[in-house]
């Protein structure tokens, strides 16, 4: 026996990259929050050329000026230009929400890692993480700053921290339950070593739900950002953020709403973007859900 | 009394666009007369579930009935309106599925599931509906029912829970039981009670059963008809004696042929150099640790092994014996607590990660779920090569090596570059070997490894096993629950129950003379047993 049985009939591959391209085709939501989001990405990375103006330069002369040919958006308080000051904001966002986002799921899938496959390790992290989860994050970013001063580095790091545990949770549990796979167990019995079993076998499975929590990490990070600065205990406030001018619009709020209305605008467009285009992520990636929304 | 309880008559239902065939089944006539156990045999894909569920309605939405009738007592189902189906699930027609751990809702107590079928059904007080219930899970031999009432599911064996099930869809006195292979996940001996209790319920209401399963042994123990379907239509059809014994369709005859015989082949003793033993392993799980503290479970309790070169040593048991267990000490996927594992002159037992690494490649291990078994991210050609290459093989070399093994396996050696989700189950049952000889291994552990294959494909598998296992001088542990299966491929069996071996011998003896009381219970149990009318293969 043993005849070479029949596989030219099977069915071919399917390529991942279309898959997701095939998302935005078939869902405009995400389409529509993936362009967004693609043009406040060029924005930021083009500010300087799409200012026209110093965002920092102070012109005393022409202070609270309404919209104007010279001023898309009209000047601030101490008559700097809103237009340069918001695409320059962009950077500040767009650097936070992205260095949250990868610093978090990199430092929590290496914890989750850890705590999943090293037994005696697990007890000890994950009661760690319960205690970090304990604070609030606004308070354990506010005292992280006043500790060590404002600075964008800080103010990154302080909005990092209290995102880990929540990372180190989803890793864990995609471990715990992969670790149980056969093809996990048949990999141990070819000798392959623990460090490889981990990036072919266990990393792979990571990374579909941490796509999702990523994109839900930096939509929470450009909102903290932007509540540490408005608090004044966020970004210093010589830099351009759109939570520096929430703050700085709010005092001169009856005189010139629009200084504080244009950043909120940009920060709920591009927060709401980035959570549309994660769940829209987590329909397509989940396969729990994919089938569901795939009837519909 | 002649009128069937149910009647099909060339059901046809469609299936969605992109599938394997375009219809799920075609043409289907089929009878249950009152008092009559009309089985529905076939391998996956047979369509023996869809004709099943579209008898109670319950067929999946992209599926549609496309031609032909179902009468219930002569009352049309195909065209019935959703509320008129709703009444008759339950009070004339019943079902009994396959899973009794998720059939059951977990946070209801099993008495007033049962009494959620008679209150929707019947005008009962409750006060009398309590007592019905109660005399339903008497009827079904559970153990003081009046206590037993407000008992949750997780707090029953599986048995039971099937008990409970069976007593649920039987409270109404339905004219119909559908029953969806309802014993394929109990172990033996409770199969064959499961299988009484149906017989016995059947001739005493005068119902007629309409059951689903692969297995032909079940089929021997409790068809009064069969339908034989393959891809969707019926093969053959007719009393149970007639399609057993004179089975006039080649499918037939060969799915008959495949069912393992309960007679074991002659077998040489194995005379080889022993390659592995085991020395009083006990595996405790539990009763430690910083922030837990259980009670602990003794799961393996003290067990003797030697498997010789050349050798399959079969370990038989039911489920919670152990068996496996044992397995994964031996391939050391857990740690045994106590006890030796000796691999030619080395105890492996307590060997740490770095010292244990160069014997990993004497031992492979085959697992049960071909579907888990294989990375479904990784072609199946890294998962052949993987462990070669961990041991300094080159790329080219263990390629080759992939290729080669491939056609020995029985696959076509360019499919390496295939996903595991583009094989068949019995393909990938084959890869895992391959996989497994892909380190030129002394032993190898098969876990179930033909428990989750049709018949046809496990005869395949189980004969690729037997192949390799001379060809490349093998010692083969082949842990199991079915005892047709180890007949046919075992020199000699070991009988756990318990975490204990109960009995151990030449598989001949052992089928022949059983000396413990639960391998003879075994061996009675096993559907098929008693007619004895097959002989080895």
């Amino acid at each position: 026996m043993s005849a070479a049985e029949d596989i030219a009939a099977l069915p071919p591959r399917v390529n991942r990259g279309v898959a997701v391209l095939g998302l935005l085709y078939r869902n405009p939501i995400a389409a529509l929050a993936a362009l967004t989001l693609a043009s406040i990405a060029f924005g930021a990375a083009f500010a300087p050329l799409l200012a026209v103006a110093d965002p920092t330069a102070l012109s005393p002369a022409t202070r609270l000026r309404p919209a104007s040919a010279d001023h898309m958006l009209g000047t601030d308080h101490l008559g700097r230009d809103v237009w340069s000051r918001m695409v320059y904001g962009a950077r500040i966002s767009v650097t936070v929400g992205a260095a949250a986002a990868v610093l978090a799921v990199a430092s929590g899938l290496l914890i989750g890692l850890f705590t999943g496959f090293i037994r005696w390790l697990d007890p000890v992290i994950m009661r760690i993480m319960d205690g970090l989860m304990a604070i609030p994050g606004v308070l354990l970013a506010i005292a992280l700053v006043s500790v060590s001063g404002a600075s964008l580095t800080t103010v990154i790091a302080a909005i990092t921290v209290p995102e880990v545990p929540r990372v180190v949770r989803l890793v864990r549990s995609v471990v715990l339950s992969v670790r149980e796979e056969p093809y996990v167990e048949a990999a141990v019995a070819v000798g392959t070593p623990l460090p490889l079993i981990l990036w072919r076998h266990v990393v792979p499975n990571c990374v579909p739900p941490l796509i999702v929590q990523a994109t839900y990490i930096a939509a929470s990070a450009m909102l903290t950002e932007a509540i540490l600065s408005f608090l004044g205990a966020g970004t210093p406030p010589q830099i351009p953020s759109w939570g520096n001018m929430v703050a700085e619009g709010r005092l001169l709020f009856q005189i010139a709403p629009m200084n504080l209305i244009w950043p909120g605008i940009a920060l709920a467009v591009t927060i709401l973007a980035v959570n549309l285009l994660g769940d829209a992520l987590r329909d397509r990636l989940d396969p729990k859900l994919a089938k569901r929304v795939g009837q519909r | 009394m002649s009128e069937p309880v149910l009647s099909m008559r060339g059901l046809t239902v469609r299936l969605p666009e992109g599938a394997d065939r375009r219809y799920a089944v075609q043409g289907i006539d089929l009878d249950v007369n009152p008092g009559e156990i009309v089985c529905v045999v076939g391998e996956s894909g047979s369509g023996k579930s869809v004709s099943a569920f579209s008898v109670m309605g319950l067929m999946a939405k992209e599926l549609r009935a496309e031609a032909g009738s179902i009468r219930l007592q002569g009352e049309e189902l195909l065209g019935a309106t959703p509320q008129r189906l709703r009444t008759l699930r339950g009070d004339r027609m019943a079902m009994v599925f396959q899973e009794p751990a998720t059939a059951l809702n977990p946070v209801e107590t099993i008495g007033a599931q049962i009494d959620e079928v008679l209150a929707i059904h019947t005008a009962m007080p409750s006060a009398e509906r309590r007592a019905k219930v109660v005399e339903l899970m008497g009827a079904m031999h559970l153990p003081d029912p009046a206590k037993l009432y407000d008992t949750f599911p997780h707090q029953m064996s599986g048995g039971q829970r099937q008990r409970v099930m069976i007593a649920a869809a039987m409270a109404c006195d339905p004219a119909l039981l559908i029953a969806d292979e309802p014993t394929t996940a109990l172990d033996v001996t409770t199969q064959a009670q499961i299988l009484k209790l149906i017989r016995e319920l059947i001739a005493r209401r005068d119902a007629g059963a309409l059951f689903i399963t692969h297995d032909f042994g079940v089929v021997e123990e409790i068809a009064d008809r069969v339908v034989v379907m393959r891809g969707g239509v019926v093969v053959e059809s007719g009393t149970a004696a007639e399609v057993l014994q004179r089975p006039h369709d080649a499918y037939t005859r060969m799915l008959i042929d495949a069912v393992p015989s309960m007679t074991p082949p002659e077998r040489a003793a194995a005379k080889g150099p022993v390659a592995v033993e085991t020395i009083e392993l006990v595996k405790r799980y539990g009763g430690r640790g910083l922030f837990a503290r259980s009670a602990g479970l003794t799961a393996v309790k003290g067990v003797d092994l030697t498997i010789r070169r050349n050798e399959t040593l079969g370990v038989v048991g039911e489920s919670g014996s152990g068996k496996s267990t044992v397995a994964r000490c031996i391939v050391r996927l857990i740690d045994p607590t106590t006890g030796a594992v000796r691999l030619g002159g080395t105890d492996v037992a307590k060997l740490g990660r770095g010292a244990l690494r160069p014997y990993r490649r004497r031992i492979q291990i085959v697992f049960q779920d071909p579907y888990r078994s294989l990375n479904p991210r990784r072609t199946v050609g890294a998962s052949i090569t993987e462990g070669p290459r961990n041991f300094g093989v080159s790329r080219a070399d263990a390629e080759d090596k992939a290729r080669r093994l491939m056609s020995r396996v029985g696959l076509s050696p360019d499919a390496l570059d295939r996903y595991p989700h583009q094989f068949s189950g019995g393909q990938r049952q084959r890869i895992a070997i391959a996989r497994a000889l892909a380190m030129e291994p002394q032993i190898i552990v098969a876990d179930e490894a033909v428990s989750a294959l049709d018949v046809s494909v496990q005869k395949q598998v189980m004969e690729l096993l037997d192949e390799v296992k001379e060809e490349f001088d093998l010692a083969v542990l082949f842990i199991t629950h079915d005892l047709r299966v180890a007949a046919q491929i075992c020199d000699r069996i070991m009988v756990m129950q318990r975490g204990e071996v109960v009995e151990a011998g030449p598989t001949a003896e052992l089928f022949a003379a059983p000396k413990h009381p639960y391998t003879a219970a075994l061996l009675a149990a096993a559907p098929g047993a008693k007619s004895g009318a097959k002989t080895a293969a």
